[in-house]
């Protein structure tokens, strides 16, 4: 069993401020045996060196990233700092860092390296492994989630794309471990003990594609597409009307629905893409594309937005009526919601506010499980998805 | 300043700090939350910029669409007001589109359809809205432009977000083409499948008569090897012409899903011997080496069409030798066991031809054949493979082939069969079968095999056909069975009330008034429980079983197959014999040789016996045209069945252009169209008529000599009677009345003879005498007695008229006279030239009065005198007047002499005539002397020699030689001193 708090911080310049605020928070929480805390905060808390003495500060690791926006019972907002805390005697936890991702090539050794050595850290099976991996064009989430199974099928394993907000680009975050951030390794924390883990995973309507089947993947190479309907792919989004450098700009309000069809023809996958960058001829999408893949155009409006995290919701708590959930929502849905950016974060902090002990923070690729069995664990990748895990 | 004062102070400043800090923090997330909106806006304007490209190429679409569409399709509201829609197929049949817009499109269009139709289009209209449903249904309609088109149309409520109706969508297709074009398609391919049911009972039914009689006829013992080798040309050509045919039904039967299996027990060593067997004949010359391995374990009964699967393997062997010169082909058959089922395979590989990959692309396409140059010779008609992949794929199996080109072919086809139980054919059957020392039931092709003797078997044979009746019973007259037959179901019943029994009865299906089925009822209903095998000429599917669940017990269709038969006959005859009574038949008859019924001169018979039932159905189908017009339905029902009869019997009979003018009318009287019946009949009648008429001429004439063999002993003969009536004396005159009985006469004389001896039998000896007569005095007669004179061939020549003929003959007696005076004269002169020109004339005029043998003497003098070689005319020329001369006075003893002018002829051609006539008279020959001065009186010289001649002439008849020498010396001297 895990007992969680959240505490956040408020200060974002002045470290004696910051520690303050910590210790004011800490001396409220009897921490048990074990203990680790899951990070979401704002790049600016670490530009700041807020980050590194609250890490100094805590008596247990700290793991996560930078992401988007956050919302807790007490805060919510894009200049946040957050920590779930995990604490319990019976359960154990272990983190690791990787190696430095290479630009291209192949992660799987890396990403393997990493989660054994996380797993070395704990004396029994892990029950559940959370992963966060920054924001890389040339790397999607699933390639790493797929390399993890390798190793162990059985756990799943939560997490999210680290994203920033720098001079208003977006694009790839920090991961943490400890006192130290990375822009290029994956930091893996894997929990052992009496822990049941639950998912629930809200994605797009299916009002949200807007143009269905616009074409047809014609070359590709693993998440790399180079021509659609047998155009340069940037000549076929001109074709369609898109500005290609608008694509650039990383987080989108507009998605792909990638149709993945069987040899007689028949789809057998639907799943939303994210295009990362669209230059010199190259589109990274956010997941495998194998040529022959039909692209619809997919967006949402603020209602289904609202109506997909209220149907989770909804689900959530038919389940359970407590307990400690981490939640990542996309920022394209952040992006879709207009004037309201924060509306999903509001409501699902209010749904939340009573018996839950919660952290939400708006993610840059989401990363759960779809289905869990006693043997098998279906670990994916997910873009413009609400994926939440429940403890 | 304290220190204190310096702490609040520095407390404050730092708290001012924080301050300042929270609010430019505020201010960055509010700046940040901007960005994210900019951002959000940026890809929602490109999304709205997409949309609008995609939305203008959309209407640029939709526009070419509604100006192009050649489909009428009209968006209105739900107050028929028109909104959108095409346009180019209105304008076609005359609306006028420019009207259209924000305009009610019923009142538009009312100017072009008709009123009918426009209130029910409204009402349909009023329907959707109201109902909220589609509507769809196809209309003939004529519009104002006076064309008929058939549309189909569609009208379906159109719906706004919230569900609303809000219009109704109107879509019109024309299909009137497309109705044409599935009515056209429709009737070919009714007329092809009516075609080809027709052809399968219309060439079926000659056929039956063609390959049966010949089969009959390749019986006998001792027809000599040319005829033995034309008799079997003839059958396998017959055969092969039935099997084109069979393949053309078979495909089209496939093609509408009419091909039944026909599932029974076989045997698998059966099966496979007999098409080897038949198809190694094939091999003929080639160096062809025939190979077999066949698994010993292969059950030995299995349930499925043998027909079939044989006519499957018999495709495929016979191909692999068509298209094989030299090598070697093999035959393997094996099987697999899987559910309870056999999966048999046959693999036949040869190293012939091969197939390019193109080649067996098509395959298995219908009436594909390869390399046409080199296989030209090659027959077949390109469906065997394409129907064998259907009977394959019947029975639930498949077919595949490898080849190589130059190399040889491989096929490969497993079928699917039900087994019965778990015997094999074993080793040693298997090895008879690879080394062919097989015997089973089957038979080879030798049409002379042995037919087990049956004389304890009766048959009875029921068909309202004779010629199909003649057929059967001659297939079945070798068994030595006990043949009855019958023309009518009601005989057949009657046969059977009388307590008749037979071991089988075979059974035509369609016969007049009651048909092979009905009757087949009726006999079952009155316990009847004997064998009844159907025989028909109608191989369509579905038929079949309609015989077996109306009491027959099984069919052979028409041409009658001499091997079904044998099985039949086997089956439900000698198979029900004790051993004993069997092995007894076959001592009586070691192989069974009936003498066949068939005989010389079967065409006649078949004539004779067409014509016994044209009469018969020429009555009936006359009197039932006379109240054609009232006519009921058995009438009309009796009508087809004898047209129908008469269909065949006159294909029977090659009367191919009166066949189908009798098909015609069956037709017409199945679909009752009594105009085509009142028009068609008369012309049918007259010439069914006078094919009956030929027939009986040419029956009568096979039996009577077109002449009379010989026309001199008739004439002594009949002088005989005549002398014998003058007598009185009956019995001389019947004794050579008998004498003539035993000759060839023509019709005429027949007849002549019959009233003279009827004439005798009353003893009218004065009538008789006259009759006799008659013949001897006519001109014919005595003209026919001339030696090599054809008065025959002459008559017929002058269109059988008697008269001008005798005319003619009369003409030329004086004619004849004058040529020889020119003749004479010109030879004397030597003028061969005009010579020539009236040897000519006189050739004609010999051939025209039958004169032959003169007629043709008279064209070797033309023909030398044409060639100028007057030697020649002046050798034979004496002897041609000679003949000359007797010929006239032999005509004029056939006319009686009338007073004639005589022509003047030169007394230097009296020369020779008066010297012949000296030497007779010297030696007392008193008639050839006469004869020849009489010849001379015939022309006129002067006054002396005429009345030394005539001298002469009473001198010989009073026999006073001496006179008459004296008078023929001086006439020498006055000859000699010219």
């Amino acid at each position: 069993m895990i007992k969680s708090y959240v505490i956040n911080i408020k200060e974002m310049d002045d470290i004696e401020f910051a520690l303050e605020e910590l210790n004011e928070q800490m001396a409220e929480i009897s921490l048990l045996k074990n203990s680790i805390g899951i990070v979401s905060l704002n790049w600016d808390y670490i530009s700041s060196g807020i980050y590194e003495a609250v890490a100094n500060a805590l008596p247990f690791q700290l793991a996560g990233g930078t992401l988007l926006s956050v919302a807790t019972k007490d805060e919510i907002g894009i200049f946040v700092f957050s920590v779930m805390i995990f604490t319990s005697d019976e359960c154990e936890f272990s983190c690791a860092v990787s190696d430095a991702i290479p630009n291209e090539g192949n992660v799987d050794q890396i990403t393997q390296n990493c989660y054994k050595k996380a797993l070395a850290g704990l004396a029994d099976k892990a029950k559940l492994a959370f992963l966060f991996a920054p924001l890389n064009p040339n790397h999607y989430a699933e390639k790493y989630v797929a390399a993890m199974s390798v190793i162990d099928e059985s756990t799943p394993i939560f997490g999210t794309l680290t994203i920033a907000e720098v001079d208003n680009q977006f694009g790839g975050g920090k991961t943490l471990l400890g006192n130290e951030c990375f822009d290029d390794k994956l930091v893996v924390v894997v929990i052992s003990g009496d822990i049941e883990p639950q998912f629930y995973i809200g994605s797009v309507s299916d009002e949200s594609i807007i143009m269905p089947n616009v074409g047809v993947i014609t070359e590709s190479n693993d998440n790399f597409v180079t021509k659609i309907n047998n155009m340069p792919i940037e000549n076929f989004f001109e074709r369609i009307g898109y500005d290609p450098g608008v694509l650039n700009k990383g987080a989108q309000t507009t998605g792909f629905i990638m149709h993945e069809k069987n040899e007689e023809g028949e789809v057998v996958s639907s799943k939303v893409s994210g295009i990362l960058s669209l230059k010199d001829g190259v589109g990274a999408f956010m997941g495998n594309i194998p040529e022959g893949t039909v692209m619809s155009v997919m967006t949402t409006t603020k209602e289904d937005i609202m109506k997909t995290a209220q149907a989770t919701i909804n689900e959530l708590k038919k389940n359970h009526s407590e307990g400690t959930v981490l939640l990542y929502s996309c920022a394209g849905r952040m992006f879709c919601l207009m004037n309201e950016p924060m509306k999903e974060h509001e409501f699902l902090r209010d749904e939340l506010s009573g018996d839950y002990s919660f952290m939400v923070a708006g993610s840059g690729g989401e990363i759960c499980p779809t289905y869990v069995s006693n043997d098998k664990a279906y670990n994916r990748g997910h873009g413009h998805s609400l994926v939440i895990c429940v403890i | 300043m304290t220190i204190e004062e310096f702490e609040a102070l520095k407390q404050e400043l730092k708290n001012e700090r924080r301050e300042k800090n929270r609010l430019l923090r505020e201010i960055k997330e509010r700046d940040s939350l901007l960005a994210t909106y900019e951002t959000s806006i940026k890809f929602f304007e490109n999304l709205s910029n997409s949309f609008k490209k995609r939305s203008t190429e959309q209407d640029t679409y939709m526009r070419l669409m509604l100006e192009h569409s050649p489909d009428i399709i009209v968006l209105m509201d739900t107050e028929q007001k028109y909104i959108t829609g095409t346009k180019r197929t209105l304008k076609e049949i005359g609306v006028d589109t420019d009207k259209l817009n924000e305009s009610n499109f019923f009142d538009i269009i009312a100017e072009i359809v008709p009123e009918d139709f426009l209130t029910h289009l409204l009402n349909d209209f009023q329907t959707v809205v109201k109902n909220e449903t589609e509507l769809g249904y196809e209309k003939s309609i004529v519009l104002a432009n006076g064309i008929e088109y058939i549309f189909t149309l569609i009208l379906f409520p159109v719906r706004d977000e919230t569900s609303v109706i809000i219009g109704v969508m109107l879509y019109v297709h024309d299909i009137t083409e497309l109705k044409r074009a599935v009515d056209e398609a429709e009737a070919a391919n009714k007329a092809k499948t009516n075609f080809l049911a027709t052809m399968s009972h219309e060439i079926r039914t000659p056929m039956n008569a063609i390959i049966g009689t010949t089969q009959i006829q390749m019986q006998k013992d001792n027809l000599p090897d040319e005829y033995m080798e034309a008799l079997k040309n003839i059958y396998n050509s017959g055969n092969s012409l039935l099997g084109i045919i069979n393949d053309i039904l078979d495909m089209s039967k496939i093609e509408t899903g009419k091909l039944e299996l026909n599932l029974a027990e076989y045997d698998i060593p059966s099966l496979i011997n007999d098409a080897v067997q038949i198809n190694i004949i094939r091999i003929g010359s080639k160096s062809i080496k025939f190979a077999l391995d066949i698994d010993s374990n292969l059950p030995l009964k299995l349930y499925g069409d043998e027909l079939r699967l044989k006519q499957i393997l018999n495709n495929l062997l016979s191909n692999a030798i068509k298209y094989t010169e030299s090598g070697e082909i093999k035959l393997s058959v094996n099987h697999t066991v899987e559910d309870g089922d056999i999966l048999l395979y046959f693999v036949v590989e040869d190293t012939g031809q091969g197939m390019t990959l193109e080649n067996r692309a098509r395959l298995f396409s219908e009436y594909t054949r390869f390399n046409a140059e080199a296989n030209r010779n090659t027959e077949g008609t390109g469906l065997g493979l394409s129907i064998s992949k259907k009977l394959i794929e019947m029975m639930d199996g498949t077919i595949w082939a490898e080849s190589e080109y130059g190399k040889g072919s491989v096929f490969m086809v497993m079928i699917k069969q039900k087994s019965v139980d778990n015997d094999i054919i074993g080793t040693e059957l298997a090895e008879q079968l690879c080394n062919f020392k097989f015997r089973g039931k089957s038979q080879d092709i030798n049409l002379k095999f042995v037919r087990e003797p049956m004389p304890y078997g009766k048959i009875l044979v029921v068909d309202d056909i004779e010629t199909n009746l003649y057929v059967a019973k001659g297939l079945l007259a070798p068994y030595g069975l006990n043949i009855e037959t019958v023309d009518s179901g009601f005989a057949a019943i009657e046969k059977i009330q009388s307590g008749k029994v037979y071991d089988v009865i075979f059974m035509d299906h369609m016969m007049p008034k009651m048909d092979g089925i009905e009757t087949t009822i009726k006999l079952r209903e009155s316990g009847y429980k004997e064998i009844i095998i159907a025989l028909t000429a109608n191989v369509v599917v579905g038929q079949s079983q309609i015989f077996l669940e109306n009491g027959f017990d099984g069919i052979i269709s028409k041409p009658i197959d001499v091997n079904q038969l044998n099985n039949i006959l086997n089956k439900y005859i000698r198979d029900k014999q004790s051993p004993e009574v069997i092995e007894a038949a076959r001592k009586q008859s070691e192989n069974v040789k009936a003498e066949p019924e068939t005989k010389p001169g079967a065409d006649s018979e078949l004539l004779s016996i067409f014509n016994r039932d044209a009469k018969k159905s020429l009555q009936l189908i006359n009197s039932i045209f006379q109240t054609i017009e009232s006519v009921s339905d058995e009438n009309l029902r009796l009508f087809i069945v004898n047209v129908h009869a008469m269909k065949s019997a006159l294909a029977n009979i090659g009367k191919k252009e009166v066949s189908n003018l009798a098909d015609i009318l069956e037709q017409a009287g199945k679909k009752q169209d009594i105009t085509t019946i009142a028009n068609e009949t008369p012309l049918f009648i007259e010439m069914l008529q006078m094919i009956i008429t030929e027939i009986d001429e040419q029956l009568d004439e096979s039996s009577n000599s077109v002449v009379d063999s010989d026309p001199e002993f008739l004439c002594s003969t009949l002088k005989r009677i005549t002398e014998a009536c003058d007598e009185y004396d009956d019995q001389a005159a019947e004794e050579a009345l008998a004498e003539l009985k035993e000759m060839v006469w023509s019709k005429d004389t027949k007849d002549l003879l019959n009233k003279i001896k009827e004439h005798i039998l009353h003893s009218e000896f004065e009538e008789a005498s006259a009759k006799a007569l008659e013949y001897i005095d006519s001109p014919l007669t005595l003209l026919e007695s001339i030696e090599g004179f054809d008065a025959e061939a002459a008559l017929k020549n002058m269109a059988d008229l008697p008269e001008l003929y005798m005319d003619t003959v009369k003409l030329s007696i004086r004619l004849i006279p004058e040529t020889i005076a020119k003749m004479d004269c010109f030879i004397a002169k030597n003028y061969i030239e005009a010579f020539t020109i009236e040897v000519h004339g006189l050739k004609s005029v010999l051939k025209n009065i039958g004169a032959t043998i003169a007629g043709s003497n008279a064209e070797l003098l033309e023909t030398a005198g044409l060639e100028d070689n007057g030697s020649y005319c002046v050798e034979y020329y004496p002897a041609f007047r000679e003949s000359l001369i007797k010929l006239i006075s032999r005509l004029k003893e056939a006319f009686p002499v009338e007073a004639v002018t005589k022509t003047k002829a030169l007394i230097s051609t009296l020369a020779e005539p008066v010297l012949k006539a000296k030497t007779a008279a010297g030696n007392f020959d008193c008639n050839n002397a006469l004869d020849i001065i009489r010849q001379c009186a015939m022309f006129t010289y002067d006054v002396e020699t005429d009345e030394l001649l005539n001298k002469i002439i009473f001198a010989l008849e009073a026999f006073e030689y001496e006179e008459a020498l004296k008078a023929i010396s001086v006439l020498e001297e006055n000859i000699n001193g010219i």
